[in-house]
């Protein structure tokens, strides 16, 4: 069987990219993940300003993860200038970090993903035929971004997080505010769950390397070490020990690897690695949605994705308590300007986040590494694809484009941080 | 009419990093300069994707305020127009660079039937799309106009 197959503009990520694809004989002759436009030089831009501007540049990244750069960016500042936060501001970054996991995981499953499953092209024709679902997701993400908006001013391009601690604390009013948007999404996750319940993901099992943060004592989004399994856990700073960049002739975004494995990050890299440290109420949701860890099918990203919500909403909710138990202070660490080299690691909704600055003493960025979730599954989607084509290749031209696109759309990828555009093409 | 029925929203869309995608960034920052009456609020919105929903429906009347591109490199300036025209406008001349955040937007919160108020686009003409905090001397010329036109259209409406 022969197919030159360009899939020409994969919808519903976030960005555009072509996937060509050339099946001659059954084998596949030519595979490429293709990042068309011109990277985004975010790098140089950061080079030659002061390290304080740098979280509000890289806010600017990714209007879906504006909180995961901006905390990345922060704590690459302190840890080039030894500057350690207060456990309040910890305590808020985790709440903040987990209402973006949430936000921008309801977004997917719901918005991007859920169509696929419904035999429509978006979300839209749903509004008709299902508009109590598109009703719930729509409640849930506000209320998720409603959280990031008392607490930093707003979800996207987060103006109130700033290194050392907060331009301006919450008052406890603010806090009981958060508490009353998550508690009010406990119906919504219920049925949530139980509607899930009834989504069956395609089956397709390929084993591969799942790396994350890995905390001894919390299911790890803000901090942690990094964690792969079969070696010990290492610290951010050391993770080029752990994930090399390419350039890759075809594609303007870097893709990453490890050692010589391609590998996955994200939601069910996170549960994999971590399950133990989900709540109980997500552990939960992971046996009622058949999701047990660890598992090999990259479909099950979305499934641990309303798990990951679950949890981000409990842990939250724990949070607000320990906040609630001690008094707001507002203490700001200082800062003192010293030359420095600093990482910052994060999990971000679609996996994990590295910022790396050089510094030097005059608080000026000399050298700048950043690395974003997509492009270290840029190439774990094309070995997915490549196995998964032999099992698919007598359907329908259709249908085995229908499903390379699942498969690629499972990965949630956020092309926009490191290009403008992505599309993917079938070659005929 | 009290205030509170005239609501408006001045909204700048775009992402301050790609050159002159970022212009309706740079409008908004300049037209917080300006002593508006209470009722009218100007946020950044930078590329607020469908968190655009949310904001929208909190107002009696909005005034988007965006990148466009011209077709085939020409550069046309600034120009009004409707929601209504965006697709059609995506076939010919200009189109947002944000459309399909925004169109997607206006279509669900039709169909849920939530509260659309009336809505203008103001375009301004984008030369350079690239990795770059400046803007373009082309682009950044239409700025004191746009302020000019904004300010006006809050007159209008005022007076209303």
């Amino acid at each position: 069987m022969t197919h030159d197959i360009h899939l020409h503009h994969i919808t519903r990520i976030e960005g555009h990219g072509n996937l060509v694809l050339n099946i001659r004989e059954g084998t596949i002759e030519e595979l490429r993940l293709e990042i068309v436009e011109s990277p985004r030089f975010f790098e140089v831009m950061l080079k030659g300003r002061r390290f304080d501007e740098a979280p509000h540049i890289t806010s600017r990244i990714c209007g879906i993860c504006a909180i995961s750069h901006t905390t990345a960016s922060i704590k690459a500042c302190e840890a080039a200038m030894d500057i350690a936060p207060s456990e309040e501001t910890v305590l808020l970054r985790k709440i903040l970090i987990n209402a973006e996991v949430l936000q921008s995981h309801i977004l997917h499953v719901y918005l991007l993903a859920l169509p696929d499953f419904f035999g429509v092209g978006s979300i839209i024709p749903m509004v008709d035929t299902n508009p109590d679902i598109v009703r719930r997701a729509l409640r849930l993400k506000r209320a998720a971004n409603e959280v990031c908006r008392v607490l930093v001013g707003r979800h996207v391009h987060p103006i109130g997080m700033d290194i050392g601690g907060f331009k301006r604390l919450p008052t406890q009013k603010d806090l009981d505010e958060v508490r009353g948007l998550l508690e009010s999404t406990a119906p919504d996750m219920d049925e949530t769950i139980r509607f899930f319940e009834g989504i069956k993901m395609p089956e397709f099992n390929r084993a591969t390397r799942y790396i994350s943060l890995r905390s001894k004592d919390e299911y790890a989004l803000y901090d942690g070490r990094l964690y792969k399994k079969g070696i010990p856990p290492i610290e951010p700073a050391r993770y080029k020990e752990l994930i090399t960049e390419e350039v890759i002739e075809y594609s303007t975004a870097k893709h990453a690897r490890s050692g010589d494995e391609s590998i996955m990050v994200g939601a069910l890299a996170r549960v994999n690695n971590n399950y133990e440290y989900l709540c109980d109420e997500a552990k939960e949701a992971a046996r009622r949605l058949g999701l047990e860890p660890p598992s090999t099918n990259p479909f099950m990203n979305n499934i641990a994705q309303v798990v990951e919500s679950i949890h981000c909403i409990h842990d939250s909710l724990k949070l607000l308590d320990l906040l609630s138990s001690r008094s707001l202070r507002g203490e700001k660490s200082q800062i003192k300007v010293k030359a420095g080299n600093g990482v910052g690691a994060v999990e971000a909704p679609r996996g994990t986040l590295y910022h790396e600055y050089d510094i030097d003493e005059k608080g000026v960025i000399q050298g700048v590494n950043c690395i974003i979730p997509t492009a270290q599954n840029l190439l774990n989607i094309e070995e997915d694809i490549r196995s998964m084509v032999p099992t698919i290749i007598e359907l329908p031209k259709n249908e085995i484009e229908q499903r390379l696109e699942m498969l690629v759309r499972a990965y949630d990828p956020c092309i926009s941080c490191s290009t403008h555009f992505l599309e993917v093409k079938f070659v005929e | 009419m009290s205030s509170n029925e005239k609501k408006v929203l001045i909204l700048g869309l775009g992402n301050l990093l790609m050159g002159d995608d970022g212009v309706g960034i740079h409008i908004v920052n300049e037209l917080r300069r300006i002593n508006f009456p209470d009722f009218v609020d100007i946020i950044d919105g930078g590329t607020a994707g469908l968190g655009l929903l949310e904001m929208l429906s909190d107002y009696q009347r909005v005034i988007i305020i965006d990148a466009i591109r011209d077709k085939q490199g020409s550069f046309s300036g600034m120009r009004l127009f409707s929601p209504d025209d965006l697709n059609e406008e995506s076939e010919g001349a200009v189109y947002s660079m944000h459309d399909m955040e925004l169109g997607s937007c206006l279509v669900l919160m039709k169909r849920l039937e939530m509260n659309t108020p009336p809505i203008s686009i103001l375009g301004v003409s984008a030369k350079n799309i690239s990795p770059t905090m400046e803007l373009s001397a082309e682009c950044k010329r239409f700025i004191p106009e746009a302020v000019r036109f904004i300010k006006k259209m809050i007159t209008d409406h005022t007076q209303t």
